[in-house]
């Protein structure tokens, strides 16, 4: 903290005089042009992983635990806290250990579950953050929180703060794109919402554009049967025309941006397919990310879009991979979903890092909350939903690399140093892009809304590069 | 000496009077209230900059320092605490990050300077009456609104624009007020109609039709966030269109504002009788027993809080006591010799448990009892335990009847007051406050959740009459408004008074308390045939699945089962003849306030109270929502008819004279002209809150009737057109491009009111995101694939929250989770792509091609149709030349290219088809077709 006589009085210190500074009262600076200073990265991945991963199972190691195992939760560790209305009737809280074995790994010594062993390959690349906290703990407040900075609806999602406050670097696509996968773990997963990827109170014109696997790869993209492409063009010429008239008899602003938008999306009409088309990806590719990757549809295909959009200048690419949910079944469903999105996921960070296009991206992986230790149902079933700590790894863009941050109680349960909010985390994100999260404001129902929210977030200074 | 040289620079800016709620308050607000406002909590050294009296005022001093001295700047440390040099004196402190325009410290030491008069907010300032101010054009204005609006066009030196030709005018009356295009043959009448008295007959004309009732109708479904699906995580299927038709009904009849709102947010208790049925009771047990054997029977209830009077009604085959909570209260020995007492003493809050001892009995038992507390019901069913001879518990079973006399005959209890039509439909209108979203996800936890229902409410309901964001109080004492936390818990109350709990589904996604009912607008034989219809639709989706081994990524058979449960729901209220509707009930409950906003802490207990600081909530107001309803509509509620009047301005100007028409605060936007919205309020009021007139005389007004041109000159004094310098141009609404393009076609399905519909959308874009499977309907599917149906106004859309009508998103139409009073206006290529290639567009263009040639074979003739359908008026000699080119190249490439043709629908390989479709759809898409001008 910058030490000054506010500061000072209001930590009720001795008065230290004033220290005068040599800015300029009133300098004409606009506080709201973007960025706010140099930033490290330009664009971002987000690998949104829906359900609450078990962060026990995969991250967050504490060798102790297997001496717990089928122990008794002490109340002293779950100290009252609220369960979901799924375990809130259960007699006993079971302590289940890893139900798989944890090693470390590379330079940094990260300890990543063998559920990930292509995550194990890249643990000097990313930061494992094990001391994320939510304040929901049900899915659909939980993930709106994760995607908004708040559990009630109606906000816009990180994507659409970026959209509206950077704008896209591409101006053949929208800034802000979304990508939907359904793991084959739960199958179907918990729901997912256009909230999550919503503009809110931001003008609609930032919400994340759904690109889409199977026909056209955005809506309503492809002409219509009968409509080819130099007969539209024949048509929007005469539409410029017209409009153009328009324009002249009404000089309303409006025509003359309506016109460019129906350019923009003929542009479209020709960017869209090339991103989707990858035949042009050599083998090496998919040796990568696996054979996955050609499918459309799955983790590793949308991997591989998030990589080609990115290549092409756009800022923001989500991902949205359902099925982590394992109330019960533990052990095959995680064993399925981490198959869907292990190896994409680290082929992605490898192949950014390889294009150079690494330090200017950031990959964020991780869902709305962790599991509880305890089992859900006989021990070893499933595990609850738990949103007191969880594991998110982040990667490139401005981030530390090879690092593992925070501590939990050896029971994973509660955060025993460096907590991270999720609006903290919003907040080290928008540092990265050169943003203050506290100017970065918006006007809406007499508050000068923010992504991070009215409770205080901070940058995590600890994950920056 | 820095000082100095800094209000020098200030000097330059001054300008005319400061008017402080105007000028300075919203300064204030942005950066002072925030710590010197009206949240204790969070306010700074003993200041409120919000009042000017007192001992936190403005004008007190703390420790020789005066924080404003009227008439002198100098002496005034909030002006010398903003134009400090220094990091820690300066006035808004640097870590806020706000950094105040000189501009406006500028306002604020002339304010002082001519002595710094505060005024309450305008808004909680009773509207005042106002003559018209004198104008010097004094032949332009045609009503009131005119001579204020010339008048502070005259203090800018700006004239109105000239009067719009009738084509133009006809037009735009149509697109305001129904939402589509008029007919040519409306056109050629009113253009053939040259008494003067033609523009009048045709304003009362359209304000008399449907599709008038239906355009308002659909601004309120913003308003009261209504939508066909839960919106919480699983976001299944619900019915509330019984309370669409209600809006509708209610504007086709006109139903003044008053009776619109307090219907809407306190129906049921307009009704005096109870709104519930008794719900289904039997005798029970049924068992084979021997002689002497004993049977106890048991319940147990819970009660929220006392009831005003309690009644038990029962009887058994044989000798019987009753014991509630401990507490004998008789039996009897005769099976038709019930026993029959008021319980209410006996009752508590909390759980209570009712037993029952049998003996003696014959060798069939039986058993009947029903329970009525206030307007509730605990009924014998299988919901009690029973006990032979002192053996284990187990469930009971149910039978119809003793004998052959069935239990109602025997308890002789009176027959339930009947709801007339009337009343059923005043129940219905509270579906208002249950539109919010619901949530059926596992694990959740009811008391959480109905905190969020009922903060739903309080929003809502201060959104949509009171202009209020009452919302803000939810955690701690509003920052800017005289809104307190309690003042929030206190409204919350009004709405937690129910019998409306955080769990999950009851029927077909509809949730406790609902009524069944039929439709006052859609007779019961349209709705069945409108369910036997979709279901049709469902099945033919089924039977497209079911050919696919995995669809969408999916094994076939989990779709097909998921819309099994969708056709469960319609096959329900097929059998039962009736629709359900989720309405508001009375249930005394106790309501605290949530420390922090957390659900689970409980703070103070409040009672129903409305913003009192505001208007008082006396005691002259009963404590329910009837009382919140009339505390809204009372003379002294400086709210609710400007915030009326200004929504319908909205609507018609597409910016309303308080442009922030959802805060009316003191961080809400001034008016553009207060004296206009105080004198419009005023006669609403006192004309008996009639709509229709308000519309009428808004719409009969010199300055409705303008030009729309665009005039650069007067943009540079008035950019926005808040003045009404000239009529405004803008896109139509998401529902309104697409209802235009069924109009001009000739397509649209003139309907009104009923069932949702499913038009026509890209497949899979349901299953992508549900969690199908699971509570039943609207996770899977599913829009009919099938062109031809749907084609109904786009309010009849279903609405599924969680991923609403593509083509509705790309138009800014809101997803419907929260109230929404003001969209957004964008422009966005995404637009352009929904009307080039939406099948329903496209269908639409294919339509608007037929009746182009079918009106006459000659091409010129048929391309000035089109263009005059979709525009309003004939094209131009360039346009015509242009729309002539356009065919010709659309038609050559045709005649070469007839593989193309072939997969270009209804052409039936005439390349002059082909041409004309294209043609269609250029006209479809242009600008001027989808602009309001």
């Amino acid at each position: 903290m910058k030490f000054n006589r506010r500061n000072f009085v209001k930590t009720g210190a001795l008065a230290l005089g004033a220290l005068g500074s040599e800015k300029t009262l009133l300098a004409g600076s606009n506080k709201n042009s973007l960025p706010h200073f140099a930033p490290k990265a330009k664009s971002i991945i987000y690998l949104c992983q829906s359900g609450g991963p078990s962060h026990i199972d995969l991250f967050d190691y504490h060798p102790e635990m297997k001496k717990l195992h089928g122990t008794e939760l002490p109340d002293s560790v779950r100290g009252g806290q609220r369960v979901t209305g799924m375990t809130a009737g259960q007699k006993n809280f079971p302590v289940c250990a890893p139900i798989k074995e944890f090693k470390q790994h590379g330079q940094s010594g990260t300890w990543v579950s063998e559920f990930l062993p292509y995550t194990s390959k890249i643990v000097d690349d990313i930061t494992v953050i094990k001391s994320m906290h939510t304040e929901a703990i049900n899915h659909d407040p939980g993930i709106t929180f994760l995607n908004t900075g708040s559990q009630i609806p109606g906000r816009p999602s990180l994507g659409a703060w970026l959209s509206h406050g950077l704008g896209s670097t591409n101006k053949n696509m929208p800034a802000y794109n979304i990508l939907l996968s359904q793991g084959n773990g739960k199958k179907p997963g918990q729901p997912i919402f256009s909230r999550l990827w919503g503009s809110g109170f931001l003008p609609s014109v930032h919400q994340g554009v759904q690109l889409r696997s199977a026909g056209d790869p955005i809506l309503y993209l492809k002409n219509p049967a009968g409509v080819s492409r130099p007969s539209r063009r024949n048509m929007l010429d005469s539409l410029k025309s017209l409009n153009h008239m328009y324009y002249q008899q009404s000089q309303d602003p409006e025509v003359q941006t309506r016109i460019e938008q129906y350019e923009m999306a003929y542009r479209m009409q020709e960017s869209a397919p090339e991103i989707a088309d990858i035949s042009s990806e050599p083998e090496s590719t998919f040796k990568l990310y696996g054979e996955d990757a050609r499918k459309p549809g799955t983790y590793a295909y949308n991997c591989l879009m998030a990589r080609r959009m990115i290549e092409r200048g756009i800022r923001m690419v989500q991902l949205f991979h359902r099925g982590w949910d394992q109330h019960g079944s533990l052990m095959p469903h995680l064993t399925a979903q981490c198959k869907d999105t292990d190896q994409a996921s680290a082929a992605l960070v490898t192949d950014l890092k390889q294009r150079g296009l690494l330090d200017e991206t950031m990959v964020v992986w991780g869902g709305e909350f962790g599991r509880s230790v305890y089992s859900q149902g006989k021990l070893g079933n499933g595990r609850d939903h738990h949103g007191k700590c969880f594991s998110m790894w982040v990667a490139g863009g401005g981030f530390k690399a090879g690092l593992s941050y925070g501590q939990t109680d050896e029971y994973a349960y509660n955060i025993v140093e460096d907590a991270v909010s999720v609006n903290d985390l919003n907040a080290t994100i928008l540092h990265n892009l050169g943003i203050d999260h506290e100017r970065f404001t918006y006007p809406f129902q007499g508050l000068d809304n923010k992504l991070t929210g009215v409770d205080h977030a901070s940058v995590i200074a600890d994950l920056l590069s | 000496m820095k000082r100095i040289l800094l209000l020098l620079l200030f000097t330059n800016s001054i300008s005319a009077e400061v008017n402080f709620n105007r000028d300075v308050r919203p300064i204030l607000s942005k950066y002072c209230f925030h710590c010197h406002g009206p949240d204790e909590e969070s306010r700074e050294k003993k200041l409120r900059l919000d009042i000017a009296d007192g001992e936190l005022g403005a004008y007190r001093t703390r420790r020789g320092k005066t924080a404003i001295k009227p008439g002198d700047a100098m002496a005034s440390h909030v002006y010398l605490r903003m134009i400090s040099d220094d990091e820690d004196d300066i006035m808004p402190p640097p870590d806020i990050k706000k950094e105040m325009k000189k501009e406006e410290i500028a306002i604020i030491k002339q304010w002082i300077e001519e002595g710094a008069e505060y005024q309450g907010h305008w808004a909680f300032q009773k509207p005042q009456k106002h003559s018209a101010p004198q104008v010097k054009n004094d032949k332009w204005p045609k009503n009131l609104i005119d001579s204020f609006i010339l008048s502070e066009l005259e203090k800018k030196d700006l004239s109105p624009a000239d009067k719009a030709d009738k084509r133009t005018l006809i037009r735009r009356l149509y697109l305001d007020l129904t939402g589509m295009s008029p007919s040519l043959e409306a056109v050629n009448e009113f253009l053939n109609d040259n008494s003067s008295q033609a523009y009048e007959k045709l304003v009362d004309k359209i304000l008399a039709s449907p599709a008038h009732a239906e355009r308002l109708a659909l601004d309120w479904l913003d308003t009261a966030r209504y939508a066909d699906t839960n919106g919480y995580s699983i976001d299944d299927h619900r019915d509330m269109w019984a309370w669409r038709d209600w809006v509708i009904k209610a504007f086709i009849d006109n139903k003044p504002y008053d009776e619109f709102m307090t219907e809407q947010v306190a129906g049921d208790l307009l009704v005096k009788k109870p709104i519930h049925e008794m719900p289904k009771t039997s005798w029970i047990w049924k068992k084979e027993v021997k002689q002497n054997e004993k049977i106890n029977l048991r319940k147990r209830f819970h009660l929220d809080s006392l009831p005003k009077e309690a009644h038990l009604d029962a009887t058994c085959d044989d000798k019987f006591t009753i014991i509630l909570n401990g507490k004998k209260l008789g039996g009897s020995d005769l099976w038709s010799k019930p026993l029959s007492t008021d319980i209410t003493k006996h009752l508590k809050e909390g759980w209570n448990d009712i037993l029952v001892h049998a003996e003696n009995v014959a060798s069939l038992g039986g058993f009947v009892a029903v329970l009525k507390i206030d307007d509730y019901y605990v009924v014998s069913d299988k919901s009690w335990d029973v006990q032979f001879d002192n053996k284990s518990w187990v469930k009971a079973t149910e039978h119809k009847a003793y004998g052959s006399t069935p239990w109602a005959t025997v308890l002789k209890l009176e027959k339930q007051a009947q709801l007339s039509e009337e009343e059923i439909q005043r129940v219905v209108a509270t579906g208002f406050l249950r539109n919010g979203m619901n949530t059926h996800e596992g694990g959740t936890l009811p008391e959480e959740y109905i905190t969020f229902y009922h903060n739903d409410k309080v929003d809502t309901v201060s959104t949509a009459f009171l202009g209020m964001t009452t919302k803000c109080a939810q955690c701690h004492d509003h920052k800017f408004d005289p809104i307190s936390q309690k003042d929030f818990y206190s409204m919350y109350a009004f709405f937690n008074n129910s019998s409306e709990s955080g769990m999950g589904a009851g029927r077909g996604g509809n949730s406790k308390p609902f009524i069944r009912v039929n439709s006052l607008l859609t007779p019961k034989d349209e709705m069945l045939k409108n369910y036997k219809e979709r279901i049709s639709e469902l099945k033919e989706l089924q039977a497209e699945i079911k050919k696919q081994e995995n669809y969408l990524g999916f094994k076939s058979i989990k779709g097909v089962k998921n819309i099994d449960k969708e056709i469960h729901v319609l096959d329900e209220q097929i059998k039962s003849g009736k629709t359900s509707v989720m309405v508001m009930d009375w249930r005394a409950k106790k309501t605290h306030i949530r420390i922090r906003g957390q659900y689970d802490q409980l703070g103070e207990e409040v009672s129903p109270a409305a913003l009192g600081q505001i208007l008082a909530f006396d005691d002259k107001y009963p404590s329910n929502r009837l009382g919140l309803a009339q505390w809204i509509l009372d003379k002294e509620n400086p709210l609710t008819a400007r915030v009326a009047v200004n929504r319908y301005w909205q609507m018609i100007f597409g910016t309303g004279l308080v442009k922030t028409s959802e805060d009316f605060g003191s961080q809400g936007e001034y008016p553009s002209h207060l004296e206009l919205l105080d004198v419009l309020a005023l006669d609403f009021r006192d004309n008996n809150w009639d709509i229709r007139r308000l519309i009428k005389k808004i719409v009969m007004s010199a300055t409705y009737q303008q030009i729309s041109k665009y005039n650069a000159k007067a943009a540079k004094i008035d950019p926005y057109n808040r003045l009404h310098h000239r009529a405004p141009s803008f896109r139509l609404s998401a529902e309104l491009v697409r209802d235009n393009a069924l109009q001009i076609s000739g397509l649209m399905n003139q309907k009104v009111g009923g069932p949702s519909v499913h038009p026509v959308q890209p497949s899979g874009l349901w299953a992508q995101v549900s969690h199908f499977g699971h509570g039943g309907g609207g996770g899977f599917s599913s829009q009919a694939y099938y062109e031809g149906k749907s084609l109904r106004r786009s309010m009849y859309t279903a609405i599924k929250r969680t991923a609403g009508h593509p083509a509705m998103a790309a138009f800014d139409a809101p997803n419907r989770e929260v109230c929404t009073v003001r969209r957004q206006q964008t422009n966005t290529p995404l637009q352009s792509l929904v009307m080039l290639n939406d099948p329903q567009f496209m269908g639409t263009a294919r339509y608007l091609a037929k009746r182009m040639k079918l009106k006459t074979p000659v091409v010129d003739e048929q391309l000035a149709y089109g263009f005059t359908l979709s525009t309003g008026r004939p094209p131009r000699a360039q346009e015509t030349a242009l729309l002539l080119q356009n065919y010709k190249q659309q038609l050559k490439f045709y005649t070469e290219h007839k593989e193309e043709l072939a997969k270009l629908k209804s052409t039936q390989g005439d390349p002059e088809h082909g041409a004309l479709i294209i043609s269609a759809s250029m006209m479809i898409n242009l600008s001027e077709t989808m602009t309001r001008n």
